[in-house]
């Protein structure tokens, strides 16, 4: 993979973060957009930025080009780092919030996340609703990952996904999500340099 | 105050003719050019701009607005529109979904009512060839995203592109209830029963439903959404469309969307089925008979035709026709 290593003179985290902000966080989102514009069909970021481990290179893509102080973002405590609070109060410029309930986004691994209190808007304004980023460890097609099959606005017919490292919980999880649109919120599955979108109009099956 | 702070270098006037905007569009591409030599790289600012002209944290304001957009189909997401440099009727909204959007890398078409060459789209795909430095076009196939006022392209789209509509109403209740809160409270109750009325009124009133322009849509079973001023000429195209469509209101301040493989149905009733309408002629100038028709004045007597809309299909035909009759002349 193309990111670049950190070099021993580098300040620590010196390499997370855009070094060009206004292009690398245009070709992200177009990259980030294809996502959820086409749910469930893998999309692969660019490597712009060092990834701020725990963290995938994707969801720190990710929180880079989205967050802000006007987006905050919540860390499930297990993602939690001097790298993942370097990238929210430095390279997005955030301060973490310390409710689930007061995120835009809300990063981490689905375990942690599942039992949130998290906004799912209202009536009125659905927009108003957390955007999960969620680790997972990969999409590829292997017997013990979780097979969905999607449906909805952006899928042609029919789209298979598979995402290893969850179980019925998270279908169960996505299916609830579908059942209260137009409320609900919106996923970014992450992995590596892979990004896949969910959101909450996709309607789920397990395959 | 020097031209790269003044705003005002950018704006979009109305003043000059087509001709001497294309004029002055040759000019600047001889500068750009010029200015790259030996340096390929895309700045982070060009010309003293930041990259698509708006700042980053509201590029990201924007941009979160469209994911939201694109997750609730055909629901009007708000956002905080910026003053652009050109006036609100110029598509401002538009703009700004497309500055969002735009990559280095794309290849940009601006159509006016179907046309390439308008005052409007010439400024428009001048405004991000400088602030952007993308590649442009009017070849439809050969557009990565395509912003447009009033139409939808002839030719289908595909899945690798985005289309941006300009929106000046994006609130397709607006004319029943001029109230915001109670236009939301209806969308969220789908409360649709007014303008199943309106419409009704239409048949007892002409004997077929009157409106013409911006008739109004269900995406997905869920929202009634304007599908901004096309002709419903247009409307079939909108649903099931491999690329994503993109709606953007500036003066209104609201960003919709609808994702590819949208079901997309045009209201109608069931004695009184959606007709995208036709016409009894061909085109005057390429002879399609499946394309959107405009009249235009030939003469001061009075005199008229009906040509194609879409100025990229019309003309690429005719230049397809003069190929096919000259190599046939040069067999004989
Ligand atoms: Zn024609």
């Amino acid at each position: 993979m193309a990111i670049a290593t950190r070099q021993p003179n580098d300040p620590p985290h010196g390499q997370i973060g855009f070094s060009k902000p206004s292009v690398d966080a245009a070709a992200s989102f177009r990259t980030i957009l294809n996502a959820v514009a086409r749910p469930g069909s893998p999309q692969t970021v660019a490597a712009k930025t060092l990834a701020a481990a725990p963290l995938s290179l994707a969801a720190t893509t990710a929180l880079l080009t989205l967050a802000d102080a006007d987006a905050p973002v919540w860390l499930t405590p297990d993602v939690r780092s001097d790298a993942t609070d370097h990238l929210i109060r430095f390279c997005v410029g955030a301060a973490p919030v310390s409710h689930s309930g007061q995120a835009a986004f809300v990063c981490g691994r689905f375990g942690a996340i599942e039992a949130l209190e998290l906004p799912a808007g209202s009536p009125d304004y659905p927009d108003r609703s957390a955007t999960l980023i969620i680790e997972t460890d990969g999409f590829a097609a292997e017997p013990d990952a979780l097979a969905l099959k999607l449906s909805g606005p952006g899928v042609d017919g029919v789209a298979l996904l598979h995402v290893a490292g969850f179980g019925s919980a998270f279908a169960r999880f996505l299916q609830q999500n579908a059942a209260q649109f137009p409320l609900g919120v919106d996923l970014l599955l992450t992995h590596g340099d892979q990004v896949v979108g969910l959101p909450r109009s996709t309607k789920v099956e397990v395959g | 105050m020097s031209a790269v702070d003044d705003p005002t270098d950018l704006t979009l006037g109305s003043e000059g003719s087509d001709a001497s905007v294309a004029e002055a569009k040759g000019d600047e591409q001889i500068a750009d050019l010029s200015s790259d030599a030996g340096d390929d790289r895309i700045d982070e600012t060009i010309d003293g701009y930041n990259f698509a002209y708006l700042d980053e944290n509201t590029k990201r304001m924007i941009r979160r607005a469209i994911l939201k957009a694109v997750a609730i189909p055909g629901y009007q997401t708000p956002f905080a529109s910026r003053e652009m440099p050109m006036p609100y009727g110029w598509g401002t909204g538009g703009v700004q979904v497309t500055a969002a959007c735009l990559t280095p890398g794309d290849t940009l078409k601006v159509i006016d009512q179907g046309a390439d060459d308008t005052t409007n789209a010439v400024s428009i795909r001048q405004f991000f060839e400088k602030t952007a430095r993308v590649d442009t076009t009017t070849r439809t196939e050969d557009a990565t995203v395509i912003q447009t006022r009033h139409r939808i392209p002839e030719k289908a789209l595909t899945e690798d592109q985005i289309i941006v509509y300009q929106v000046p109403i994006p609130e397709p209740l607006r004319y029943l209830e001029p109230r915001e809160t109670e236009t939301r409270k209806m969308h969220a109750l789908e409360e649709y029963g007014l303008m199943h009325v309106k419409l009704y009124e239409d048949i007892s009133r002409h004997g077929h439903i009157a409106t013409t322009y911006a008739y109004p849509v269900m995406v997905e079973d869920r929202y009634v959404t304007d599908p901004s001023p096309i002709p419903k000429f247009d409307n079939p195209k909108l649903s099931n469309s491999p690329a994503l469509q993109l709606f953007g209101a500036g003066r209104e301040q609201r960003i919709y969307a609808i994702p590819p493989y949208t079901k997309v149905k045009s209201l109608d009733f069931e004695d009184y089925p959606f007709d995208p309408g036709q016409w009894p002629q061909a085109c005057a100038l390429c002879g399609a008979e499946d394309s959107y028709l405009d009249e235009i004045i030939t003469d001061d007597a009075g005199g008229r035709m009906f040509v194609c809309s879409d100025t990229d299909f019309c003309s690429r035909r005719r230049a397809e026709q003069d190929a096919a009759a000259t190599s046939e002349e040069g067999e004989q």
